[in-house]
């Protein structure tokens, strides 16, 4: 057990380490999901009546598209450097493997949400609470590394992996997607708050199904 | 009573296809420990797929692998443990540098950062000066003799070479031949793979041939 937590730690601590070199992920899914924001901004005009209904889905819809960049991103780099292979001739489980990869891919998406949020009070004017809105963000952020990290796996070997990715990616997450801006349009307007507990449990059985049916998932996927 | 020695590598009616393409043919070879095995065929005739199965990353369709008496099916990890791969990519993180990508390989093959900074290999191999520096900025030589010190961290016993001379410089083709020699006198078994005839390795091995995924001679 030790051994297989140690080595889920040091391949988080590898894609931390080449992050930090070329800064590709991060910035790139920030860059995207800023754009995406004023973009939508522009589109919806959001008055100070619909911004609550509206902000839930763009914060989401930014991130998830931004997630579908940052992860094929990610795996495409690996693939390319030929390190994916050298990791895989290592004793590690391809499960711990995975969740390694859940793990880096959770802290990027997080940061560029640490960024996307602040932007977002500013623009829209929201007051959000922020103990419960981490919570809702840390379960959505958990639902989309541990899909998007599959089904990059997935499609990084194929001719059509930048179509194939979000094929695959979007429809299994609209559960989760769903569930993350119900919640958010909760907590960014105050009501409704007696279905907060609903949408956070969806979020939750998402989480724990693919916690144990993605890892599994990836192995297979890895052999030739 | 005359002691039995086991093979370090069994492979049983080995087949593999990718669609309807057989690419590996009911392949049956033994290799006992000490001993090393050129497998030499054209392109496409399987050796590759080969190794990457007996090195458990790609699967096969049929038949039985041991290396070092575990089944490859049942204890893939074990198997990793006990083999070292040198492949004509390096299989390295470019953007990391020599010593970073050595201290992330010790600690998948659980070899602690004391025994990584006493490696004499790094100072054989010419890499103790270049321990700080990006993977991406060495020669592929450089690289190739990086990928065989990953490939050595953790004392395999049996060691893999995918066309290990390819793209390589005579001195790094010396220091490779000199590796294989003294690998193979400490008791670590290999097999490498080539495309070339004629390819002196400076030690006795058997040649192995396939020719279309099928084993046509063992010599």
């Amino acid at each position: 057990m030790k051994i297989y937590v140690k080595h889920i730690l040091i391949i988080a601590w590898k894609d931390l380490l080449l992050e930090v070199r070329s800064r590709e992920v991060v910035v790139a899914v920030l860059v995207f999901s800023l754009l995406s924001i004023v973009v939508f901004n522009v589109a919806f005009d959001p008055t100070p009546r619909t911004v609550s209904m509206v902000a839930p889905g763009i914060l989401w819809v930014a991130l998830v598209f931004g997630g579908i960049l940052g992860l094929s991103r990610t795996f495409a780099l690996e693939v390319e450097s030929g390190g994916f292979t050298g990791t895989l001739l290592s004793p590690i489980a391809r499960d711990a493997f995975f969740l390694g990869k859940v793990i880096s891919s959770f802290v990027f998406m997080a940061l560029v949400e640490l960024i996307l949020v602040p932007v977002m009070v500013v623009l829209f004017d929201l007051d959000i609470p922020v103990i419960l809105f981490i919570l809702v963000s840390s379960l959505a952020l958990l639902a989309v590394s541990l899909v998007g990290t599959l089904f990059a796996a997935m499609a990084i070997n194929t001719r059509a992996r930048e179509i194939l990715m979000p094929v695959l990616f979007l429809p299994v997450i609209i559960p989760a997607l769903l569930a993350s801006v119900e919640c958010t349009e909760i907590l960014f307007s105050g009501h409704g708050s007696e279905n907060l507990g609903k949408w956070i449990s969806l979020l939750g059985v998402f989480d724990a199904v693919y916690l144990i049916a993605t890892p599994l998932c990836f192995g297979l996927v890895v052999s030739d | 009573m005359k002691p039995t020695f086991r093979p370090l590598v069994k492979v049983l009616g080995l087949s593999k296809s990718y669609g309807r393409k057989r690419v590996l043919n009911q392949l049956e070879f033994e290799l006992m420990p000490g001993s090393g095995l050129v497998v030499k065929g054209s392109n496409g005739s399987g050796k590759t797929t080969l190794l990457g199965i007996l090195s458990t990353i790609s699967r096969f369709d049929e038949g039985l692998i041991e290396v070092c008496g575990t089944n490859t099916l049942h204890d893939p990890a074990v198997v990793r443990s006990k083999i070292g791969f040198v492949a004509h990519t390096p299989y390295l993180y470019p953007q990391l540098t020599v010593k970073e990508n050595l201290v992330f390989f010790s600690r998948l093959y659980l070899v602690s950062s004391e025994t990584l900074d006493r490696n004499v290999l790094l100072a054989d191999m010419g890499l103790d000066t270049r321990l700080n520096q990006r993977v991406s900025t060495l020669s592929h030589g450089f690289q190739k003799r990086v990928s065989i010190v990953r490939a050595l961290l953790h004392r395999p016993s049996l060691l893999l070479l995918d066309e290990p001379e390819t793209g390589l410089d005579e001195e790094t083709v010396i220091v490779l031949r000199r590796l294989i020699e003294s690998f193979l006198a400490d008791g670590g078994s290999v097999i490498l793979t080539t495309h070339l005839e004629n390819i002196d390795y400076g030690v006795e091995m058997d040649n192995l041939f396939l020719e279309r995924g099928k084993l046509i001679a063992l010599a």
